[in-house]
């Protein structure tokens, strides 16, 4: 093998173990905030001081979160410069937009608000503190958007065109990239996915309450306001999730084959495989549980479209490798001077297909010379493993399932008034105040190492992406920054579990249960 | 401003954290990202076409250690 796969994998090791890091503290900035703007919205209306004190407790978790969080993205824009320098040189032109705007627009509005939140209660009417609080919501989700349609471009590189000139991919159409069906399906799948997150995070702090049998009142309307925001969310999820499903059916054909997989085409509809076990070697699923039609009706939304098998993929993906080696060959002659208009016109003709005759370098260097075998293992290449994506996939989607039943229980023991002896799901909703963050880390996994062996897909292998570091460099780089985001991370359950287990008698408006019981005991003594 | 005491105790451990956070973040950056290929995401185009097209690509990354170009 030519490549050192050891630089290239540590990068990928330290990029995705700091985005997943990262991804800890962004689900609940992104839906808590929405539940701020709810709390607050009943105590703009109903001028009742427990949803004012709602507001401001959960609100101050949303601070410590929201303080944990904050620039724990940034060293991932260090990492873009320093350990993918090549990856940063072909994208930089698309890929800086949304990151800049993401920077100046939605950063310094989440974050000048969100100082106007803590500290506005006193200065600011109750309609203006309200605005601020939407404010927050809405700066930190349009963050998201950015990063999403950064992301959704790398997934789907739509409104660019290469140039051989400078060696880049370069904008052709913002607009393009803006309504990236990929991204904007990425984006709602994201931050719905968020939304529940936060309200698991609520619901299972006030079942904690309510287990506990303290401060109820503030405990049952909290329970309240995240059962329906949850219930709404979790809906939303899951329809996004079908239409992510549907959108990768269209785009990323590779992943959606490689999530089910879904080695042979099979007649339409196609079969959905419930559980078995992936065998790549042998290019099949073992104890396969298959379910008629349901895969063929949700990726193409009919009953007639077949959905290529990964077999058939690869097969596409070797003319596409010929292709790239033409494309290859042009360029090659253009870079050395020849501009003449066959060679223009060959290089145009199949330059869509350059990324694909680029994945034979790992191979041999004299790609226009690859044998049939280096094609063959060129087009192996493009299938990502299929296995761990198999499974991630169908525990983010049990887990979701899962959550729907834990909103939707709430949600009817508490309008039949009878959540307080349903110990059970309470006790659940604690436990299950993790199982979000793991969904979502899921999620992005599938999303992610779905897209190998690409990191712009169709574009750029990720083999060429990475810099020229020692292995060494990285090392030292990877267990700094998994040791800073450690301790981060310790420090935000220290200070979480403190303020949970104070309660909204953190507040100190002598209303809840601490203070009461501090009041009892002066009493009796 | 005046601020509940505890509220005042948590702007102080929010504050101290941030400001450890930040120089950590700095202290990364110094020894690990402060000299990066790609500055402000453009590199040579000469180095980029090295890479892309480079018969005998000079970059360590590249290459396992020791082997030489076929």
């Amino acid at each position: 093998m030519i490549f050192a796969e050891d630089v290239v994998t540590l990068s990928r090791l330290q990029f995705g173990s700091t985005a997943m890091f990262h991804f800890l503290f962004v689900p609940l900035t992104l839906g808590l905030s929405w539940i701020l703007v709810i709390c607050e919205s009943m105590y703009v209306m109903t001028n009742q001081q427990v949803y004012k004190d709602m507001t401001r407790f959960w609100g101050k978790l949303f601070g410590i979160n929201f303080a944990m969080g904050v620039t724990t993205g940034i060293t991932m824009e260090f990492q873009f410069g320093t350990n993918w320098a090549y990856y940063s040189h072909y994208v930089g032109d698309i890929f800086g937009v949304p990151l800049a705007i993401e920077g100046m627009m939605a950063f310094f509005l989440e974050s000048t608000f969100v100082g106007l939140f803590f500290f506005g209660w006193d200065r600011l009417s109750r309609v203006q503190h309200l605005g601020v609080t939407f404010l927050v919501a809405l700066g930190s989700n349009l963050s998201a958007l950015w990063i999403l349609i950064a992301n959704g471009w790398m997934q789907n590189p739509v409104g660019a065109e290469f140039n051989y000139e400078t060696m880049r991919m370069e904008l052709t159409s913002i607009v393009d990239v803006f309504f990236n069906p990929v991204a904007q399906v990425k984006f709602v799948h994201t931050v719905a996915a968020g939304y529940v997150a936060a309200s698991m995070f609520v619901l299972g702090v006030s079942s904690w309450y309510l287990l506990k049998a303290r401060d109820t009142g503030f405990a049952i309307r909290s329970f309240a306001v995240a059962a329906g925001f949850g219930l709404a969310s979790v809906l939303s999820v899951i329809v996004l999730g079908d239409e992510s499903g549907y959108t990768s059916g269209e785009v990323q054909k590779v992943k959606l084959a490689a999530i089910e997989a879904e080695w042979d085409t099979m007649p339409a509809p196609a079969t959905f495989t419930a559980i078995g076990i992936p065998n790549q070697k042998e290019e099949r699923t073992d104890y396969a549980i298959r379910i008629p039609y349901v895969l063929g009706l949700i990726a193409t939304r009919s009953v007639d479209k077949q959905v290529t098998g990964l077999k058939d993929l690869k097969v596409q993906y070797e003319g596409r490798i010929r292709s790239g080696m033409v494309a290859y060959d042009a360029l090659q002659k253009l870079l050395a001077g020849d501009k003449s208009d066959a060679v223009k016109q060959q290089f145009e003709a199949h330059k869509l297909d350059l990324g694909f005759g680029l994945l034979l370098k790992k191979y041999t260097d004299k790609v226009t010379d690859a044998t049939p075998e280096q094609i063959k293992l060129a087009a192996n290449d493009t299938i990502p493993q299929v296995l761990p994506l198999f499974f991630s996939f169908r525990i983010m989607v049990g887990l979701g399932f899962l959550f729907l039943f834990i909103f939707a229980a709430s949600f009817y023991f508490l309008a039949r008034r009878n959540l307080a002896p349903q110990r059970w799901l309470l006790k659940l909703i604690v436990f299950s105040i993790p199982l979000p963050w793991v969904a979502i880390e899921l999620g992005w996994f599938v999303a992610e190492y779905g897209r190998q062996p690409w990191t712009i897909s169709g574009v750029l292998p990720t083999m060429l992406s990475a810099s020229a570091l020692e292995p060494g460099q990285l090392h030292f780089s990877l267990i700094g920054l998994v040791g800073i985001y450690s301790a981060l991370f310790v420090i935000e359950m220290y200070l979480m579990l403190k303020y949970i287990k104070l309660g909204p008698s953190s507040l100190h408006t002598g209303r809840y249960h601490s203070e009461k019981k501090l009041t009892q005991g002066n009493q009796h003594a | 401003m005046q601020l509940p005491s505890f509220d005042r105790r948590l702007a102080l451990e929010i504050t101290g954290v941030l400001i450890v956070k930040c120089a950590l973040l700095w202290l990364a950056w110094n020894a690990w990202f402060a000299h990066p290929a790609a500055k402000d995401m453009n590199m040579p185009t000469d180095m980029v076409r090295q890479q892309i097209l480079g018969v005998a690509a000079s970059s360590p990354a590249l290459r396992t250690p020791g082997e030489t170009p076929k």
